[in-house]
C-alpha cells in the first residue's frame, strides 16, 4: 500500500536510537545545531561578534549533536538515493509568496524551537520520552498552533 | 582523546541510522508532515507516539542502572507555551520540521532548502534577542517537573505505564479517528 516502511517498526527503531543516544551522551535533538552552524559560520568571518554574544560563544564548537545531525543528513540522503525521494511542494519555490512563506515558516519554526529549547526531536521525541511536563506543554501547543495555521491558511499554496 | 573519538563515532552511527529511518518512514515527505497537522494522515503521529513510548521505557530503565543523561527543561510555562505556539505556526507554514527539513533539503527539495535558510536566520535572530526573551518569559517557573514527580510515583514504573500507554494510543489512533 505504501512505499514507506511500517510505522510501528519505524517508531520502535527511533525509540531505540533515542535510548542509545541517551546512553552515549544525551537524547536526540536537532535545533541547537542551527545555532551551532550560525556560530561556526560567523566565527570564520567576524570573531569579535561571537565574543560579544555568550549564547553564540557557548555554541561555537563542533559538539555531539552537530556530528549526529550531519550524520542524520547524510543518512537521509543515502536512503533517498537508494530507496527513492519523498514528496515536496515544488510550487512553493516558484512563486514570491511561496518563497516568502517557506522562509518565514523556517524562521518562526527555529525561533520558536529556541524559545522552547527544542524542536520535534528535542522536545517532542526526547522531552516527552523523559516525561517532561514542559515538553508535553510545548508539544500540545505545537499541534494546536499547527492545526489552526493550516485550517486558516491552507496547506497547498 | 580516545573517549571523545568513540563518542563521535557513536554519534555518526546513531545519526546515520536516525536519518535513514526518518527518510524511509516518509518523515521528510511534505504531504505526510502537513497531513499530520491536518490529522488526515496519522502515520507520522503514530511513529512519534511509538518512539516516545519506546524511548521513555529505555531511558528510565538506563536511569535505574545509573545512567543519568537527562535533558529535562524547567517548566517555564510561558517559555514552553509561547515556544510551542511559534514553532507550530512556523512548522505548519513551511511544512517541514527542523530535522526532517534538513533531510528534505538533502533530497534536493527547494521548498525545504528555503525554509532551512529561514531557520538559520531565525536561530541567529534568537541568539541576539535571548536576553530580553529570557527576562520576559522566565516566570512562572515550576522547575524540572516530570509526570512521575507530579503523581509522586516511582520513575521507572511511571515510565513503563506512560510508554505502554503511548504505544497503545498509537495502535488505536485509527480507530479513535474513525469514531
Amino acid at each position: 500500500m505504501s512505499r514507506y516502511i511500517n510505522w510501528l517498526i519505524a517508531g520502535i527503531a527511533i525509540g531505540v536510537l533515542n535510548t542509545l543516544s541517551y546512553m552515549v551522551k544525551k537524547p536526540l535533538g536537532v535545533s541547537t545545531s542551527f545555532v551551532t552552524s550560525c556560530a561556526l559560520g560567523i566565527d570564520t568571518i567576524d570573531k569579535p561578534l561571537i565574543e560579544k554574544n555568550p549564547y553564540l560563544k557557548k555554541h561555537s564548537k563542533i559538539d555531539y549533536q552537530l556530528i549526529l545531525v550531519i550524520a542524520m543528513a547524510i543518512g537521509g540522503l543515502i536512503s533517498a538515493l537508494v530507496f527513492g525521494r519523498s514528496a515536496g511542494n515544488p510550487g512553493r519555490a516558484r512563486s514570491v509568496t511561496g518563497i516568502f512563506r517557506q522562509f518565514l515558516g523556517g524562521f518562526l519554526m527555529l525561533f520558536g524551537a529556541r524559545i522552547g529549547k527544542g524542536c520535534t526531536s528535542g522536545n517532542i521525541l526526547s522531552g516527552d520520552a523523559q516525561m517532561s511536563i514542559g515538553s508535553i506543554l510545548f508539544s500540545v501547543m505545537t499541534f494546536i498552533a499547527g492545526m489552526l495555521t493550516l485550517l486558516i491558511l491552507g496547506y497547498k499554496k | 582523546m580516545k573517549g571523545r573519538f568513540l563518542t563521535g563515532l557513536q554519534a555518526v552511527i546513531i545519526g546515520l541510522l536516525f536519518g535513514a529511518v526518518l527518510q524511509r518512514a516518509g518523515a521528510s515527505d511534505f504531504n505526510k508532515l502537513t497531513g499530520m497537522l491536518r490529522f488526515s494522515d496519522l502515520s507520522l503521529l503514530k511513529i512519534i507516539l511509538t518512539a516516545i513510548g519506546t524511548a521513555s521505557i529505555g531511558i528510565y530503565a538506563l536511569s535505574r542502572k545509573g545512567v543519568e543523561h537527562f535533558t529535562i527543561q524547567p517548566l517555564q510555562v510561558l517559555m514552553m507555551g509561547v515556544g510551542g505556539l511559534v514553532f507550530g505556526v512556523g512548522f505548519a507554514l513551511n511544512g517541514y520540521c527542523p530535522g526532517t527539513g534538513i533531510i528534505a533539503s538533502m533530497e534536493g527539495k527547494k521548498d525545504a532548502i528555503i525554509a532551512m535558510a529561514g531557520g538559520l536566520a531565525g536561530s541567529l535572530t534568537y541568539a541576539f534577542m535571548k536576553p530580553s526573551i529570557d527576562k520576559s518569559l522566565a516566570r512562572p517557573n515550576y522547575g524540572k517537573l516530570t509526570v512521575d514527580k507530579v503523581i509522586r510515583k516511582d520513575p521507572l514504573g511511571t515510565a513503563i505505564v506512560f510508554g505502554v500507554g503511548m504505544i497503545i494510543l498509537a495502535l488505536t489512533l485509527d480507530r479513535i479517528k474513525r469514531s
